[in-house]
């Protein structure tokens, strides 16, 4: 039984894969990727000095942003377009349960992902070579944290996708991407706040979203500091957390959803 | 094997609709019975539910009340679907695949794989004559090829039980009774089909049991042999130097002439013996004579304007 459930899943997971490289939306936002990349020679010439920071800067966020863009436009219609167009209905008549096609879908997610990501990871390493750059350790660490917040996001997205509308999942998805990045700051103000009501208020906000600066080792890599393993080990522990989290809320939902 | 290939016992759906989400029952208190080996063709005006049914058979929809089994397994349970092939009415594709990896998937959520998948996508294609197609995106196949597709599909992952949505809608003739044949084929086989269709004298020529559904509600339940055909009025063909006679007792307008001094006419049930009696009398030769019954659809469209008559006969 559970070599169906893996082939099931594998098939699952290559038609969302098939879909999205035969999709020309996709296509344009690796391609842009690529472009703003080779884009951001012309910004660290701009800068004063700092052109190595500047690449390296802009790269990560290239790669953190762009990770954002496709987990929104793959994540909103993974599951309401097949209710929609009913094709949910050719894969449950099979001896397909409810949980393998919700990690079906979340592994074709992943494989899509992990495409574009080494597309993107290899055309700017590829830059930093050119500028003869050196790329250490360091670097890789960051690379597979940021890899590691799109599949946070693509569980989160999976979460949405099981419930709400296209729009409201692009709004949640965007809310927690940066919201998550923003906590540190968002525990300050809670801290300065002479208000009790926004204190509570926005310590709450500070516990129930994931942390995603856990998976922050941008800055070691750009001053070219080797993390520490015990923040290596709080970034897992979120990651993996939050992932899991995510994926079971999707799987109940989606289990109890009525199709018609 | 003495369990029943499909059984919908006592189910009840109901789906929420409109601005207040207030519960609208779609079928109620259904209860059908498929024998292993049987054909039941499932009828009905639109909007009754057949789809809902099939729907619920297929474990796609959770019933409100009731059980709904295959081969005594809960349809809901995914295990109990490996047995099961679907058709449903409108063939639901994804638009970037191409004919053969949509089969070559669904072929892969039955758990069939590698080289037997390849040669059961290649026999279902050639049995449905769609080889040629194969590596068209399927957005670009016609109606009919679509439903070919379906049918596919359906038959792809070898199922014991087939529940079709309307199999020959969209089909050409030549389709049709392919179609037909496919499907005989599979019952003598020993499969069991439960489907649905508009097409009358095709669910009279397919199936064992027939059940017509109105409004949610099994109306009727039985045999075709069990529907009791009146005899509208005969068909005679007769020779005669002078049809006046025939004409006095024929329906009006019936009497055509045929070849070598012949008519046919349409002689009423209640003129049947004023007929014989001028056959008698020498006044015509009476070559054939054969009762015109009433046709399924008439019987059927009775039926769906009565109040709930139950079963026609006992199946089980």
């Amino acid at each position: 039984m559970n070599t169906i459930l893996f082939s099931q899943i594998w098939e699952l997971g290559m038609n969302v894969w098939r879909e999205a490289v035969r999709d020309k939306a996709v296509q344009i936002i690796v391609a842009s990727g690529i472009m703003l990349m080779f884009f951001s020679l012309v910004l660290g010439r701009m800068a004063v000095g700092g052109e190595e920071r500047v690449l390296q800067s802009t790269g990560f966020w290239i790669l953190g942003i762009w990770g954002l863009v496709s987990v929104i436009y793959m994540g909103s219609n993974i599951v309401r377009r097949e209710i929609q167009s009913k094709t949910v209905y050719m894969v449950l008549s099979r001896p397909v349960n409810r949980t393998v096609f919700m990690f079906g879908k979340f592994f074709g997610m992943l494989m899509v992902l992990f495409s574009a990501f080494c597309i993107l990871g290899i055309c700017w390493l590829i830059l930093l070579k050119l500028k003869m750059i050196p790329v250490s350790s360091t670097h890789f660490w960051a690379l597979l944290f940021i890899f590691g917040e799109w599949v946070m996001l693509a569980a989160f997205s999976l979460f949405f996708a099981s419930f709400t509308t296209p729009l409201l999942h692009n709004f949640f998805l965007a809310g927690i991407s940066f919201l998550g990045h923003w906590l540190g700051d968002l525990r300050m103000f809670a801290e300065n706040s002479r208000e009790l009501w926004l204190k509570y208020i926005l310590r709450t906000i500070y516990h129930i979203l994931p942390n995603l600066e856990a998976l922050n080792f941008r800055a070691d890599a750009l001053y070219s500091r080797v993390p520490e393993p015990g923040l290596l080990a709080e970034g897992c522990l979120v990651l993996s957390g939050w992932t899991l989290a995510a994926l079971i809320a999707a799987n109940i939902i989606f289990a109890r959803r009525r199709l018609l | 094997m003495s369990e029943l290939a499909l059984e919908w016992k006592n189910v009840s759906f109901a789906a929420r609709q409109g601005f207040w989400m207030k519960l609208r029952k779609i079928v109620q208190d259904i209860d059908i019975s498929v024998p292993p080996g049987t054909v039941l063709g499932l009828v009905g005006p639109n909007g009754a539910g057949k789809t809902t049914t099939i729907k619920l058979g297929a474990g796609l929809l959770h019933p409100l009340s009731g059980k709904v089994l295959i081969k005594g397994i809960s349809a809901a349970e995914s295990k109990a679907r490996k047995s099961v092939g679907l058709l449903t009415e409108n063939q639901y594709i994804y638009p970037h695949l191409r004919l053969r990896e949509w089969l070559e998937m669904l072929a892969g959520f039955s758990g069939i794989k590698g080289g037997e998948r390849m040669h059961r996508v290649d026999t279902v294609l050639e049995a449905f004559e769609l080889s040629d197609l194969s590596q068209q995106l399927m957005h670009t196949l016609s109606k009919g090829q679509l439903q070919r597709a379906g049918l596919a599909q359906a038959f792809v992952h070898k199922p014991e039980i087939l529940l079709l949505d309307e199999p020959m809608s969209g089909l050409d003739p030549y389709w049709r009774y392919r179609v037909q044949q496919i499907l005989t084929d599979f019952k003598s086989s020993g499969g069991t089909i439960l489907f649905s269709s508009h097409i009358l004298m095709d669910v009279e020529r397919l199936s064992d049991q027939i059940v017509l559904i109105k409004e949610g509600r099994v109306q009727w339940h039985g045999c075709p042999k069990d529907m009791q055909r009146k005899i509208k009025a005969y068909e005679a063909i007769c020779r005669s130097s002078s049809p006046e006679a025939l004409k006095n007792i024929a329906e009006k307008g019936s009497v055509l002439p045929q070849p070598a001094g012949e008519w046919r006419a349409s002689i009423p049930e209640n003129k049947k013996e004023e007929l014989l009696q001028m056959v008698s009398q020498g006044k015509i030769d009476l070559l054939s004579l054969r009762p015109i019954q009433e046709e399924i659809e008439e019987i059927l469209f009775a039926l769906i304007k009565e109040p709930k008559q139950g079963k026609g006969s006992e199946t089980k």
